[in-house]
C-alpha cells in the first residue's frame, strides 16, 4: 500500500513536471495587432503606411497634435495677416504666437515639428522596407503599385522636410527608423535631400497624374503635387542662396510650368466655391488632407475648421447666441485690420475671406434660418470666413478638407518665378487666371454693394519691379489666413526693399525699432492698453526647437539662437 | 502515539538519572504551569555546565549541582524559559509561563511555513486579531503603519479607490506594486490590461483574513523569482478550527464627513466680488456686494456619508474536517455625492483529512462589487473641469446653482475657466464599475511516508469587470456643453489559473540537524479580453433610460477590444537547515520563464541564501537573564520584476482591417470615404529582459524581559539594475498615436534603495490591566545610480517629475522662487524674466547665471520620497474595556500642490481662489493701505505675463504629516449578561478614523500616493491633482459570538 502511494506521488510529480510545456510562453500577438514585418510584406500594408503618413498631418486619433492649427498659427498669426483671436485665457500658445513670444514649449511649435516628423517616419518605413513587399509580390502590377507608393513616400517626405526647414532652419535629417540621438544637419544638406527625393520621385515615372487616379486614390500624392513641392522648394531655396537665386527661379518656373502643363488642375470659376464642403479634393486641390463628408456621424478630433470659425454666432434677429450647438467655433486666427485694408476696393474676395460684424450666413441645408455672426472675442473685429461654409449642417460638426497646397498658390508662385527671370508673359497670364476668377466671383448676399464690377482689374504692366509687387500683393489677398504669409514674408525679406520688420510694424503687429508701442484690442473690441510686441531679428524668423526634443536627446540637439 | 513514547522515554531517563545521581548538592523540585498542572519533560540544567535532567510524570525532578549557589535553567517548548538561583535552597517549586508571544508564531513564507523564531529573512507579520481590532474598509489599509518598511498611501478617499503599497522604497520606474499571494495563489497584477479596479486585493473581505505576511528582503522573496522585486504580500484566509460550530456576527455603522478644518478656505461672495472688481474691472455693483449670497460649493458637493457593514461567519470542525464559511455585505457612500462602493462577498474554506496519507481542501471566495465613481482629476483651469471636487473649489461663489426655473444654472460667466456646475457634474455624469470575481485554490496533499508531502495546488482567479458610463446631453458649462449623449460600456474578462506541484521533505538527524527541503514547479497563465463600445446619441436622454436606448441603438461609434495574455513557468527549490536551533541556513533558487520577454531573455534564475545565528541559544548566553532571544540574520538574494506589460519585445501594429472595426483611418476620394491606416507601436527590442534586484539584508531580532519587549531591526541595501525604461524616443521614431509617449523599452539603469526598518514593541500585564505599546519607523535613502546614457526621464504629468542620475527617484523640476519684485530697480537688477515683468511678480532664481530666466533655469526643487515613515500603536485593556490608538505619519517629503497652482493661488483669478489671495501684493485696501508685506504675488488678469503660475517651488509644500489614524474603544459585555442571552461572546465598539492630521499642507490631504489616474507610475508620486479628500469617520459596531 505505502509503496503504491509513493509510486503515485512520483508519478504525479513527474507527469506534472513534463507537462510544463514551454509552448505556452509563445504568446502570439493578439488579433488586430500585426507584426511590423508582416505589415511591410503586403501591398495593403504599404498602402496603410502611406495613409498614416498623410493622416499624420491631421488630428485624427491624437488630440494633442493639432497640425492644421499649428500650421495656420505659425504661418498666419505670426504674419501681418492675423491676430490670435480669443485665447488670452484658454489658448496661451496662440496668444504667445500673437505676442511673438514663442517659447520652446509652445504647443503649436511642438505640434508642427512632431506631425512632420511622424509623417516622415512612416515615409521612411515605406522607403526602407519596400523590399519585403517586392519579394512577396514580384508580379509586375504589384511592383508598379509599390514603386508608386515609394515615389509618393519620397515626395511627401520632401514636403515634410521643406516645412521643417523653412520653420526651424537646420533640422535632424533622419531617413531610417532609428532612435539614435543625432544632432541637427545643416539646412543645405536637408535641401539636398529634398531635391533628391522629389527628383527621384518624378523621374521614377511612377507617380500618377490626378486625372489617372482612381477615386480611392484621390488625396494621395500626385505627379502634380511633386512638381508643386519642387517649385515651392526652389522658391524657398532662392532665399537661402540668393547669389544663385536666378538659377532656382528658373527651376521653379520650369516645375510650375510642368505642373500647369499637366492640365490636371484648374481654378473654380468663383472664389467662394473653394470654401464649401464639396470642394474637398476638388480641381483646385494639389495636396489636401481629407476630412469626413458632412453628414457622416464621425466622432473624432477634426476641429481645425471650428478652431478658426467665429466664437459667437447668434440666432436670426436676436442676440441669443447658439453657443451650445455646433455652429460655434473657437475664433482663432482672426484677420488684422491691415489685411482687410490690403484688398483692392471692390475685390469680391474680401467678403468671402473675412466676416464683418453683423454679417449673416446665407442659409442652411434645412433652410430654416440665417445665422448672424457677432463679435465679442475677436481682437480686430473680424473673423476669417474661409472655414465657415455657407451651408451649415445642424447636427454635425462641420468638416472641411485642409488644403495645404492649392492651384492658385502654385500659379502665383509660378508667376513670381517667371517674373524674376523675365518670362513676363507667363507671369501675367498666370496672374490673370487668379485675378479673373476673383473678378467673376459674386459678392455674398449682404455685401453686393461692396463689389465693383471689373475688380480686381487686369494687370498689364511689364515692369519687373511693379509686377513683383503686384504678384506679392496678390499672394496675400488670394491666400489670406491660409498659413503661407509668414513664410512669404520671410522669403522676401531683404529682397527688393522688403523688410519683414517694417511690414509687421506697419501692420501694427510689432513695435518699431524705437520700441514705439503698438495698440491691440481686448476681448470687448475696445482698445487695449498700449503694449510692446517685439521682433528679435533675425532670430524670430525661425522657431525654437521643441524643448522635449532637446531634453530627450540629451543636449545633442542645439537650440536656435535667441530661444 | 509519538507523545506517549516520548513520555515513556523521559520517564525511563528520569529513573536512570535518579538511580545514578545520588550525590552531594542534590536538588529536588517540581515544575507546573500557570494552572498548577505538572509539566512533564521540562529540561532542567545547571547554568554554565552540561549537567541536566528532565521532569517526570508528576513534574518532579532531582538534579545534582556543583554548588548550592548555582542557577538552574528551566526550558520547555511552548513556555518561557526561566532561570532560578538556588541561593542555598534544596527544594524549589517552579511555575513556567506559557509563551503566547510572537516567537512561536508560524509564518507563511511561500510554498511553506516556518516558525517565526526560525526566520532567516525579513518578514513582517500582521495577524487577524490585529486586523479585527479596528475595522478596516480595505485590506491594504490594514497594513498602513503596522509594518516597518511597508509604505501604504491612500491618496484618494473615494470609496473603492486604489491604495498604493510600496515595500522598501521604489526600485523601479515601472509598476512597483508588490506581488499579492492569496492562499498560495499569486493573483493577477493590477497592470495587466486596462483596469478599473487597480487595487490588487480589495476584493477580499478584511474580516476573512487570518494573517498577512510581508516578505521584504530578497532572501525571502527570491522564491517568487521574477515577481519578487517589489516585495511579496502573502495573505492567508481563515480556516476552521477543531471544535463546536461557532457563529460570529459583526456589524458596524459609520458616518463619514470632510471636517471643516480640512477644507481650503475659499473666497466667499463678498470677498470674491471685491477682489474681482479690483482685478477684472468693475463688474459687481459695489452697493450690491454686501447683499450677495455665497454658494459654498464644497457644501454642495460633499455630504455626510453612511457606511454600514454586516458580516457573519460560521466555523468549526473535527479532526477530519474543518470549515469556515463567511458572508459579508459592505456598503459605503462616498463623501462626494453620488459616489459609493458596495461589496458583497462570500467565502467557503474547507479541509478534509481523508485518511492518514491524503488531505484535500479548498479556499474559495466570490465577490461582487459595484463602484459608483466621480471623476477625480480634471484639475485644468484652461480646459474643461470634469471633476466635481476640482469644480467645487473653482466655481464662482456668487453664482447660484439653480436658475429661476429650478434648472441647473450655467455658472461660468465670471470664472472664464470652463467650469461646469459642480452639481451638474455629479448629477449628470453616471459612472459605474461592477466587478464579479471568483478567486481561490483547491489542493490535495499526499504524504506517502513520514515527513514527505506532495502537494498539488490548483488556483483560479476569474473576474468580469463592467463599466458603464454616460455623459448625458446638457449645457451646464459654456465649453462643456454637449447636445449628444455619450454612452460607453466596457467589458473586461480575466481568466487566471495556476497549477502548482510541490514536494516537501523534512527530516531531523540526531535531533540536531534539521532539514526542510522543497522542490516544485508551477505554471500560471492569464488571459484578458476587453471590449469597449461607445456611442453618441444626438438627442437628449431623460434620466437613466439610456439602457433602453443602448439596446435599440445600432449606431456604435467606436468599438475597441484588446485581448492580452501572458504565461509564466517556474521551477523552484528551497532548503531550510538548522543546527540545533542555533545556526540557520536558508537557500532558495527559482528559474522563471515568462512570455512577457523576447526569446533571447525569456528565462531567468533567481538564487538566494540567508544565514541566521540564534545567539541566545548558546551556552555562554544563558547567563544573561534579561535577554529572552537574540538572533542575528544576514541574507542575500536576487529577484526580478516582469511588470512591463505584454508584447513589449516586439513592435506591434494597430491596424484597421476592415470597416466597422476600430483603428486609424484616413479619408480619400469624392465623396470622401475612410480607408485604413496603421500605427506601428514603437521600435522592436527583442532583447528586453528582467529588471533584477539584488538585496543584502542584515537583521537583529531581540526579545527582552520574557518577551515583554520585542524588537527587530533590519538594514538593507537593495540595488535594482537593468531597469525597464521606456526611453522617450525622438518624434521621428515615435509611433505617433496613443502609445507614442511610452517610448522604446530598454534595459538600462540602476536604482539603489538603502534603508533601516525598525520596530519595537512592549507589552505588559499588571493584574487586570494590560497594555501594549508598539512603533515602527522606516528610513529609506533612494538614489538613481545610472540611467541609460545619463539622460533624465521626465514624467508626462502636469507638474514634471524627473528621474535624474545621482538623485532620488521622483524629483520635482521647476523654477526656484526668490521672492517678489518690490521695485523697478529690483527688476532692473535681476536677470531678465519677461519683458513685461512688473512689480508684484515672482522673482525666479537665475540658476545658470546667464542674466536671463528661461527654461535652462529649471532645477530640482523638491523630493517626493519621504525621509522616513512611521507608525505608533498603543492598546490598553482593563477588565472588559479595550482602547486602541494608532498614529501614523511621514516626514520630509514634498508634495506638488497642483490644487494651489490651479485654484487656490490662481494668480490669474480665472477661478475662485483661496482667501490667501486677499493678501496679494500691491492690493490697495479700503483704508488706502497697500499690501507689500506678503509672499503672494499680484493678481494678473487676464494674462500672467511673468508666468507666476509656472512650475516652481512656490507650489511645492512640505508633505509631512502626523495623523491620528484610529482611536478604537471596545467594551466586552460581561459574561453573565450575554450568557443569559445564550451568546458565546459579545462586544460593542466605537472607532474614530482620521480624527486629526497635523500638517502644514494646504490642500485636502497630504497623503498623496501614486495617483490613480496615472496608473501605478511611481514617477507621478506626490502630485496633488485634487484627489478625493480623506474623510473623517465615526463608527459604531457590535460583535456577537454564538
Amino acid at each position: 500500500m505505502k509503496y503504491n502511494i509513493i509510486k503515485l506521488v512520483i508519478l504525479l510529480f513527474v507527469v506534472g513536471f513534463s507537462s510544463c510545456s514551454e509552448e505556452i510562453l509563445e504568446k502570439p500577438l493578439p488579433p488586430g495587432k500585426l507584426s511590423d514585418v508582416a505589415l511591410y510584406s503586403t501591398l495593403d500594408g504599404q498602402q496603410h503606411l502611406l495613409n498614416t503618413a498623410i493622416m499624420s498631418l491631421c488630428e485624427f486619433f491624437d488630440n494633442t497634435r493639432h497640425f492644421p492649427e499649428a500650421h495656420l498659427s505659425l504661418g498666419s498669426i505670426r504674419s501681418d495677416d492675423a491676430w490670435s483671436g480669443t485665447g488670452v485665457v484658454d489658448n496661451w500658445f496662440a496668444y504667445d504666437v500673437n505676442e511673438n513670444e514663442i517659447l520652446s514649449d509652445n504647443w503649436y511649435v511642438s505640434a508642427l515639428y512632431r506631425s512632420h516628423y511622424l509623417s516622415i517616419r512612416y515615409c521612411n518605413l515605406i522607403v526602407n522596407n519596400v523590399h519585403y513587399a517586392t519579394e512577396a509580390n514580384p508580379d509586375k502590377e504589384s511592383v508598379a503599385k509599390i514603386e508608386n507608393l515609394v515615389a509618393q513616400a519620397k515626395s511627401l517626405r520632401a514636403y515634410n522636410y521643406l516645412c521643417l526647414a523653412r520653420s526651424f532652419g537646420d533640422v535632424v535629417l533622419i531617413l531610417e527608423d532609428d532612435v539614435v540621438k543625432r544632432p541637427r544637419d545643416p539646412v543645405a544638406d536637408v535641401y539636398t535631400q529634398i531635391f533628391k527625393d522629389l527628383n527621384d520621385a518624378i523621374s521614377s515615372n511612377s507617380l500618377k497624374k490626378r486625372s489617372e487616379q482612381a477615386n480611392e486614390e484621390i488625396g494621395q500624392i500626385t505627379l502634380g503635387a511633386a512638381y508643386a513641392f519642387l517649385t515651392k522648394t526652389y522658391m524657398e531655396y532662392a532665399a537661402i542662396d540668393p547669389g544663385n537665386a536666378n538659377d532656382y527661379f528658373t527651376e521653379a518656373y520650369n516645375n510650375a510650368k510642368a505642373l500647369i502643363g499637366l492640365n490636371d488642375y484648374n481654378l473654380y470659376s468663383t472664389y467662394d466655391q473653394l470654401w464649401q464642403f464639396d470642394s474637398q479634393f476638388g480641381m483646385e486641390s494639389i495636396f489636401e488632407i481629407g476630412y469626413p463628408e458632412p453628414g457622416v456621424d464621425y466622432i473624432q478630433h477634426h476641429w481645425w475648421a471650428d478652431w478658426m470659425r467665429p466664437l459667437y454666432i447668434f440666432k436670426p434677429g436676436t442676440w441669443e447666441y447658439v453657443g451650445t450647438d455646433n455652429y460655434r467655433g473657437w475664433g482663432h486666427n482672426t484677420p488684422s485690420q491691415d489685411f482687410v485694408n490690403s484688398f483692392e476696393t471692390g475685390d469680391p474676395r474680401l467678403h468671402w475671406s473675412v466676416w464683418f460684424q453683423g454679417d449673416s450666413t446665407a442659409g442652411l441645408t434645412n433652410g430654416d434660418d440665417l445665422r448672424r455672426i457677432c463679435f465679442i472675442a475677436s481682437e480686430s473685429g473680424y473673423y476669417f470666413r474661409k472655414t465657415t461654409p455657407e451651408k451649415f449642417y445642424p447636427t454635425v460638426k462641420s468638416f472641411l478638407g485642409f488644403k495645404l497646397v492649392r492651384y492658385a498658390d502654385m500659379l502665383l508662385l509660378g508667376a513670381e518665378a517667371a517674373n524674376e527671370i523675365g518670362e513676363t508673359s507667363d507671369a501675367l497670364a498666370w496672374l490673370e487666371l487668379v485675378r479673373a476668377r476673383a473678378r467673376n466671383t459674386p459678392a455674398p448676399f449682404d455685401h453686393e454693394s461692396d463689389v465693383i464690377a471689373g475688380m480686381p482689374g487686369v494687370v498689364t504692366t511689364t515692369n519687373q519691379a511693379e509686377l513683383r509687387d503686384i504678384i506679392r500683393h496678390e499672394r496675400r489677398v488670394e491666400l489670406g489666413g491660409e498659413g503661407e504669409r509668414f513664410y512669404d514674408l520671410k522669403r522676401w525679406d531683404g529682397t527688393h526693399g522688403y523688410d519683414i520688420r517694417k511690414i509687421l510694424e506697419d501692420a501694427g503687429k510689432i513695435a518699431g525699432p524705437d520700441y514705439e508701442n503698438v495698440t491691440g484690442f481686448d476681448n470687448s473690441g475696445t482698445a487695449r492698453e498700449p503694449r510692446t510686441i517685439l521682433f528679435d531679428y533675425p532670430d524670430d524668423l525661425l522657431l525654437p526647437i521643441p524643448q522635449r526634443e532637446i531634453d530627450i536627446n540629451n543636449g545633442v540637439i542645439e537650440q536656435n539662437n535667441g530661444f | 502515539m509519538k507523545s506517549k513514547s516520548l513520555v515513556l522515554l523521559t520517564f525511563l531517563l528520569c529513573c536512570s538519572i535518579s538511580l545514578y545521581s545520588q550525590k552531594e548538592g542534590k536538588i529536588a523540585g517540581n515544575v507546573v504551569d500557570e494552572n498548577g498542572t505538572p509539566l512533564i519533560g521540562v529540561n532542567v540544567f545547571e547554568k554554565g555546565t552540561t549537567t541536566g535532567t528532565v521532569t517526570d510524570l508528576n513534574g518532579d525532578f532531582e538534579l545534582s549541582v556543583s554548588n548550592s549557589e548555582a542557577t538552574l535553567v528551566f526550558s520547555y517548548i511552548g513556555y518561557l524559559k526561566k532561570e532560578i538561583p538556588l541561593e542555598g535552597k534544596q527544594n524549589i517549586q517552579v511555575t513556567l509561563k506559557q509563551d503566547l508571544e510572537e516567537l512561536e508564531e508560524v509564518v507563511v513564507i511561500g510554498y511553506g511555513t516556518v516558525k517565526k523564531e526560525d526566520l532567516t529573512g525579513s518578514v513582517e507579520l500582521v495577524e487577524s486579531d490585529g486586523i479585527e481590532k479596528t475595522p478596516s474598509f480595505s485590506t491594504e489599509q490594514v497594513l498602513q503603519g503596522k509594518a516597518s518598511g511597508v509604505f501604504v498611501a491612500t491618496s484618494s478617499g473615494a470609496p473603492g479607490a486604489p491604495i498604493s503599497v510600496r515595500i522598501r522604497g521604489v526600485g523601479t520606474p515601472n509598476n512597483a506594486d508588490p506581488l499579492y499571494v492569496v492562499d498560495g495563489m499569486p493573483i493577477k497584477d493590477a497592470s495587466f490590461g486596462k483596469n478599473d479596479n487597480p487595487s490588487g486585493i480589495n476584493f477580499l473581505n478584511p474580516s476573512d483574513i487570518e494573517s498577512i505576511q510581508v516578505l521584504k528582503d530578497a532572501s525571502a522573496t527570491a522564491i517568487y523569482g521574477t515577481r519578487g522585486a517589489n516585495g511579496v504580500v502573502i495573505i492567508t484566509t481563515k480556516k476552521g478550527k477543531t471544535g463546536e460550530p461557532r457563529v460570529n456576527f459583526n456589524a458596524y455603522y459609520s458616518l463619514q464627513n470632510l471636517p471643516q478644518y480640512a477644507r481650503p478656505d475659499m473666497l466667499d461672495a463678498q470677498q470674491w466680488a471685491v477682489l474681482y472688481n479690483e482685478t477684472h474691472g468693475e463688474t459687481y455693483d459695489p452697493d450690491s456686494i454686501p447683499y450677495l449670497k455665497t454658494t459654498d460649493w464644497q457644501d454642495e458637493v460633499f455630504r455626510t456619508a453612511v457606511t454600514h457593514n454586516e458580516q457573519f461567519n460560521i466555523s468549526g470542525g473535527n479532526d477530519n474536517s474543518k470549515y469556515f464559511v463567511s458572508f459579508n455585505n459592505f456598503d459605503q457612500e462616498g463623501i462626494v455625492k453620488k459616489s459609493s462602493y458596495n461589496r458583497i462577498s462570500g467565502r467557503i474554506n474547507t479541509e478534509f483529512q481523508i485518511n492518514d496519507w491524503l488531505k484535500v481542501g479548498e479556499n474559495f471566495s466570490v465577490t461582487n462589487f459595484v463602484n459608483r465613481r466621480q471623476k477625480e482629476t480634471g484639475l485644468n483651469a484652461g480646459g474643461v473641469v470634469g471633476s466635481p471636487i476640482a469644480a467645487a473649489l473653482m466655481a464662482d461663489p456668487t453664482a447660484s446653482p439653480y436658475d429661476e426655473f429650478g434648472e441647473l444654472a450655467y455658472i461660468g460667466e465670471k470664472t472664464l475657466a470652463t467650469i461646469a456646475n459642480p452639481i451638474g457634474i455629479y448629477e449628470r455624469h453616471h459612472y459605474i464599475y461592477k466587478n464579479n470575481r471568483i478567486q481561490g485554490t483547491a489542493y490535495a496533499e499526499i504524504s506517502p511516508i513520514k515527513n514527505l508531502t506532495y502537494k498539488f495546488n490548483l488556483g483560479l482567479d476569474r473576474s468580469w469587470g463592467f463599466r458603464d458610463e454616460v455623459w448625458p446631453e446638457y449645457s451646464i458649462a459654456f465649453d462643456d456643453a454637449s447636445d449628444m449623449t455619450t454612452l460607453t460600456t466596457e467589458n473586461e474578462d480575466w481568466y487566471n489559473y495556476l497549477i502548482e506541484n510541490t514536494l516537501n521533505y523534512n527530516a531531523s538527524i540526531a535531533d540536531k540537524h534539521n532539514f526542510d527541503l522543497l522542490l516544485g514547479y508551477t505554471v500560471q497563465e492569464e488571459t484578458m479580453y476587453r471590449e469597449v463600445a461607445s456611442s453618441f446619441l444626438p438627442f437628449t436622454l431623460s434620466n437613466m433610460l439610456y439602457h433602453t436606448a443602448r439596446a435599440s441603438n445600432s449606431d456604435i461609434i467606436t468599438l475597441a477590444g484588446a485581448p492580452e495574455e501572458w504565461a509564466i513557468i517556474s521551477y523552484l527549490g528551497r532548503l531550510n537547515y538548522n543546527y540545533d536551533g542555533k545556526y540557520y541556513l536558508t537557500s532558495s533558487i527559482r528559474r522563471d520563464g515568462s512570455s512577457r520577454f523576447g526569446k533571447n531573455k525569456r528565462w531567468g534564475v533567481f538564487p538566494s541564501v540567508a544565514l541566521a545565528w540564534k545567539i541566545s541559544e548558546e551556552p555562554f548566553f544563558q547567563n544573561i537573564s534579561t535577554v529572552s532571544m537574540l538572533k542575528l540574520r544576514g541574507g542575500w538574494g536576487l529577484v526580478g520584476n516582469q511588470n512591463i506589460g505584454t508584447y513589449r519585445y516586439t513592435a506591434s501594429t494597430t491596424y484597421k482591417p476592415n470597416p466597422g472595426l476600430p483603428g486609424p483611418i484616413v479619408f480619400y476620394g469624392i465623396p470622401a470615404e475612410e480607408y485604413p491606416a496603421v500605427v506601428i507601436n514603437g521600435i522592436a527590442n527583442p532583447n528586453i529582459g528582467w529588471e533584477s534586484t539584488e538585496t543584502f539584508n542584515f537583521g537583529i531580532d531581540l526579545a527582552l524581559f520574557e518577551n515583554r519587549i520585542y524588537s527587530t531591526i533590519d538594514l538593507y541595501n537593495k540595488t535594482t539594475t537593468d531597469l525597464l525604461l521606456y526611453e522617450p524616443v525622438p518624434w521621428w521614431a515615435a509611433s505617433g498615436f496613443l502609445l507614442e509617449e511610452s517610448g522604446q523599452p530598454t534595459n538600462a539603469g540602476e536604482i539603489s534603495n538603502k534603508g533601516i526598518d525598525f520596530s519595537l514593541n512592549y507589552k505588559n500585564t499588571i493584574g487586570d490591566f494590560s497594555y501594549n505599546i508598539g512603533g515602527n519607523i522606516s528610513l529609506i535613502k533612494n538614489e538613481v545610480i545610472a540611467l541609460n546614457g545619463g539622460a533624465p526621464l521626465t514624467s508626462d504629468t502636469k507638474f514634471p517629475v524627473k528621474v535624474i542620475e545621482g538623485e532620488p527617484l521622483g524629483v520635482f523640476w521647476g523654477y526656484k522662487v526668490e521672492g517678489i519684485f518690490k521695485s523697478d530697480e529690483e527688476i532692473e537688477q535681476h536677470a531678465v524674466q519677461e519683458n513685461r515683468t512688473s512689480i508684484g511678480d515672482l522673482k525666479f532664481k537665475d540658476i545658470n547665471n546667464d542674466g536671463e530666466i528661461n527654461s535652462d533655469d529649471q532645477t530640482i526643487i523638491g523630493y517626493a520620497i519621504p525621509d522616513f515613515t512611521y507608525g505608533l500603536n498603543a492598546s490598553v485593556s482593563y477588565k472588559n474595556l479595550e482602547l486602541n490608538i494608532f498614529v501614523q505619519g511621514v516626514q520630509g517629503n514634498d508634495v506638488a500642490n497642483r490644487v494651489k497652482q490651479s485654484v487656490l493661488h490662481n494668480f490669474r483669478m480665472t477661478t475662485n481662489v483661496s482667501t490667501d489671495l486677499l493678501n496679494y501684493y500691491g492690493r490697495v485696501l479700503e483704508n488706502g493701505q497697500v499690501i507689500t508685506n506678503t509672499d503672494i504675488p499680484k493678481v494678473s488678469f487676464p494674462r500672467d505675463f511673468n508666468d507666476n503660475l509656472r512650475n516652481s517651488d512656490y507650489f511645492l509644500e512640505d508633505g509631512s504629516y502626523l495623523r491620528i489614524k484610529t482611536i478604537n474603544l471596545a467594551y466586552n459585555i460581561p459574561e453573565n449578561l450575554y450568557k443569559r442571552l445564550g451568546l458565546y461572546s459579545c462586544q460593542i465598539y466605537a472607532t474614530v478614523e482620521n480624527l486629526y492630521t497635523f500638517t502644514k499642507y494646504s490642500g485636502y490631504n497630504p497623503e498623496i500616493g501614486a495617483s490613480s489616474s496615472f496608473g501605478a507610475n511611481p514617477l507621478a508620486f506626490g502630485i496633488d491633482n485634487a484627489t478625493y479628500p480623506m474623510p473623517r469617520t465615526f463608527l459604531f459596531g457590535i460583535k456577537i459570538g454564538l
